[in-house]
């Protein structure tokens, strides 16, 4: 792959998506290099893998899914660290990178710019739209959708008006390059296409763009990385049976359905490896046609745009092969994956158990500690005795609070004297 | 007094339920049916200093405490209807010494009753009972192990008891008489005899313990072999897993997963059952029939054919293979029953939580330097101390304070 020009020093690179197009790579690879990228002149701030609690909060966007009763406001601090963290690098480039950032309405991304206060370059990832469908109803999935996928994709690729579904604003390819061209100038965004032909043009496009060594984020082992795999027809058949079960009634908090279901169950089950004559997947040729159609139209509009390409355009809209039509789902499951979901949402529910005790622990020490002091009955017994265990049922009172209490009783009990004497008249 | 003391796996939790759902009717008919649970589970339990749950290991269950036999026998003691009944599955097999103490401590005229069935059809539902509790081996390992030599496997000494027959009723027999000692076979083609056998023992009308429409009673149903398969694979993870108490397995995973996944679907007719090979079948009726001679020899009264405990039940000549799927619905209802035992679990904890939150005693007031609010704050914050300790605390702390002073000024 030729060489693309680096982005000027101490500028931010800002990964805005597209979903389930490389982003994961870039991040996990990313966060997992971040001393490495330090040493070589990149800074990717914060700790996590990506920047997604940033992006969220930046949008005022409410983490949530289907099944969880509630949902959970992202705290605006997660962007003002961010922030201040890019503000604070003067030196470095900076990486920031999560998926939603391409789908911010056109204020929000205005505000992005303006407050990490630095040069912007924008860089899409995007793949072949027609092969994105099943892992992208599979995504809907895993936050507690309960479509099968030919009622997702009447849904999304039929005819309809005015649905303004978050797949829409997922697949405008040429409207989001639209947006960003517009907020950060076109010459300052970059369209990198994938191509399975060749895997490296990912990490390498990045590499160049921010300086680094060719093979540096490439060179990271995400094999192990299964929590990002495809599931097979069974599992999501189960999923969705699950979800269907689910729906309305877990009565749940967001982070503690979050914890069972994604964090547990889910993480558990993509553990699994699938056996390689496990059915996958499979869309419908006329949904293939329909999404490759509407890609080809993206296709032109970004050819026609101008914007800096790195790859063939083309291959986003390039025909996939379908079936004509979906397979019956299937009525069995692995074993293993099964107890694979089974066991990591009994996992998740173990520790939440225990968390749930320990603040209940916590409660019940409060409920009875919440003052300082403890009941102390009348002494008894001989005085000397009764002066001993008074001093020490009472050593953790400094004698100021003694006396203060012991002056606040007797007041207390001159007044109600004075108040129950019978007051004679004259 | 009726004392149905087992065996497991013969009916006996039907009955139970018949007669706790009647409670009334059989008080009515002049029959105590003791306590409020459904069966006298926890007293048998207690009397026994048996642990309920995992009896070894770092997470084993606690013995219940003895009150909950204490409890039983005060109720029966007190009773002033003409008769008790009594049920427990596991009083059959209790060691003489605590069968003894349980006739001395109820202080009646004691009669007991035991339920059994034909020996080889258990095999399977009492593998199934092991797999509820967390073991790991599958079928065949078990038969080999329990089945396999003469002598009784260490790891199943319950197995052991349980189907040594003719020793459980000489031992009770020994204790309360053989006249005193009825044993009932059950019969697949009379279904009825259970509850009957009951309802002449306890001179009760027929059909008040047999018409119960039971609800429950599928939680109870066998399970398939893709589901006791699921059940095997996931107890290693479980049993191995430190943070699983019995508590949680019981709750999360038993009443939760296992549960959920018996009651909540009804399993295709073709899906394939658990029956025992050939072999196994044969071994477990050839022990039954030396027990069904023992017993004829005891003088015990029996109800039903003592044969019919050692024929030979359906069985297939070479254990089928594991299964390696599942059908989607089992593991839904598998998961989801986690899923609602969790929420219900940490829901209670939450309410508990925020129950004692509201409930925690305000904190001590600020002080502003005023005598006055410094007067308040103490007035809060001794509160619960008596005023003669509070007054005689000061008074002790004064005579240290001086006792000091005086010593430091001598030595000076």
């Amino acid at each position: 792959m030729s060489p693309v020009a680096p982005i000027p020093a101490g500028g931010v690179l800002l990964h805005v998506g597209m979903p389930k197009s490389g982003t994961t790579a870039i991040q996990r690879a990313a966060s997992q290099l971040r001393t490495e990228l330090l040493e070589h002149g990149v800074r990717y701030p914060g700790d996590r893998y990506n920047h997604s609690l940033a992006s969220f909060a930046v949008a005022e966007r409410p983490r949530k899914a289907t099944l969880a009763t509630g949902h959970k406001k992202t705290d605006e601090s997660h962007w003002t660290g961010l922030v201040a963290e890019v503000r604070a690098e003067t030196e470095r480039r900076v990486l920031i990178s999560h998926e939603f950032f391409a789908e911010h309405p056109a204020e929000v991304c205005r505000r992005v710019v303006a407050e990490l206060d630095r040069e912007v370059h924008v860089v899409f990832t995007m793949r072949n739209q027609a092969s994105l469908l099943a892992s992208t109803w599979q995504q809907y999935l895993k936050s507690g959708a309960t479509w099968t996928f030919d009622e997702w994709l009447d849904l999304v690729l039929g005819d309809r008006t005015g649905a303004n579904h978050s797949f829409d604003r997922r697949t405008d390819l040429s409207g989001v390059v639209d947006k960003w061209g517009g907020i950060v100038g076109l010459e300052n965004v970059t369209v990198v296409v994938l191509d399975r032909a060749e895997p490296d043009r990912l990490t390498d496009t990045f590499e160049d763009l921010l300086d680094l060594p060719r093979s540096l984020l490439g060179a990271v082992d995400l094999s192990g990385d299964h929590a990002n795999r495809s599931f097979v027809a069974s599992e999501i058949e189960l999923l969705r049976e699950l979800n269907l079960a689910l729906r309305g009634s877990t009565k749940l908090s967001w982070s503690q359905f979050r914890e069972l279901y994604r964090g547990g169950g889910i993480f558990r089950l993509l553990a699994r490896e699938p056996g390689t004559d496990e059915a996958t997947i499979a869309t419908p040729q006329w949904a293939v046609d329909e999404m490759t159609a509407r890609a080809r139209a993206h296709v032109e509009r970004l050819a026609a745009s101008g914007v800096r390409v790195v790859g063939d355009l083309e291959a986003l809209a390039r025909p996939v092969r379908g079936v004509p039509q979906t397979p019956p789902a299937p009525t069995q499951v692995p074993l293993l994956a099964a107890r694979a979901l089974a066991l990591g949402i009994l996992e998740g529910a173990v520790e939440l158990d225990a968390a749930a005790e320990a603040r209940h622990r916590a409660a019940l020490e409060r409920a009875t500690t919440a003052r300082s002091v403890r009941p102390v009955p009348a002494p008894r017994g001989p005085w000397r005795t009764q002066v001993r265990t008074s001093t020490r049922a009472t050593q953790d009172v400094p004698a100021r609070v003694l006396a203060q209490a012991l002056l606040g009783r007797t007041a207390l009990r001159l007044r109600s004297l004075v108040d129950r004497s019978p007051r004679t008249k004259d | 007094m009726l004392l149905h003391v087992g065996l497991p796996k013969t009916g006996t939790t039907a009955l139970q339920n018949a007669a706790a759902r009647r409670r009334r009717a059989l008080l009515e008919h002049g029959v105590l049916y003791p306590g409020t649970h459904h069966n006298h589970s926890w007293a048998s339990f207690a009397v026994a200093r048996r642990r309920r749950g995992w009896g070894s290991g770092p997470n084993k269950a606690a013995v219940p405490p003895i009150s909950h036999w204490e409890d039983l026998v005060a109720e029966v003691r007190a009773a002033e209807t003409r008769r008790v009944l009594v049920s427990h599955e596991y009083f059959a097999e209790h060691s003489a010494t605590v069968c003894e103490r349980v006739v001395r401590d109820l202080d009646r005229d004691v009669h007991v009753v035991f339920t059994m069935r034909n020996q080889s059809s258990l095999l399977s539902s009492t593998w199934q009972e092991y797999l509820k509790n967390g073991i790991t081996l599958d079928f065949p390992q078990w038969l080999e192990a329990v089945l396999g030599s003469d002598e009784d496997p260490e790891q199943f000494r319950a197995f052991a008891k349980r189907t040594a027959l003719s020793d459980s009723v000489a031992k009770w027999a020994r204790i309360v008489g053989p006249e005193r000692v009825t044993v009932a076979v059950l019969d697949k083609d009379n279904p009825s005899l259970l509850t009957e056998t009951f309802e002449s023992l306890l001179d009760v009308p027929r059909g008040l313990l047999g018409d119960v429409e039971l609800s429950g009673a599928r939680a109870n149903r066998s399970m398939t072999a893709p589901e006791a398969e699921l059940v095997r694979s996931m107890n290693a993870d479980l049993r191995g897993h430190e943070d699983v108490s019995w508590d949680l397995f019981r709750g999360l995973y038993r009443l939760g997963a296992i549960t959920s996944m018996l009651s909540e679907r009804e399993p295709a007719p073709d899906e394939p059952r658990i029956l025992p090979p050939r072999w196994a079948a044969e071994a477990a009726a050839a022990r039954a029939r030396g027990h069904v001679e023992a017993i004829a020899g005891l003088g015990v009264t029996v109800v039903g054919r003592l044969d019919d405990l050692a024929a030979v039940g359906p069985s297939i000549p070479e254990p089928e293979p594991t299964p390696d799927a599942v059908p989607v619905q089992a593991a839904r209802e598998a998961t989801l029953g986690t899923f609602w035992s969790a929420a219900k679990r940490i829901g209670a904890l939450e309410e508990q939580i925020a129950a004692l939150s509201a409930a925690a005693r305000p904190p001590v007031p600020a002080t502003d330097g005023t005598v006055r609010s410094h007067v308040r704050a103490g007035l809060v914050a001794t509160e619960g101390i008596a005023s003669r300790a509070l007054v005689l605390a000061l008074l002790g702390r004064v005579a240290v304070r001086t006792k000091r002073l005086l010593r430091r000024g001598r030595r000076a």
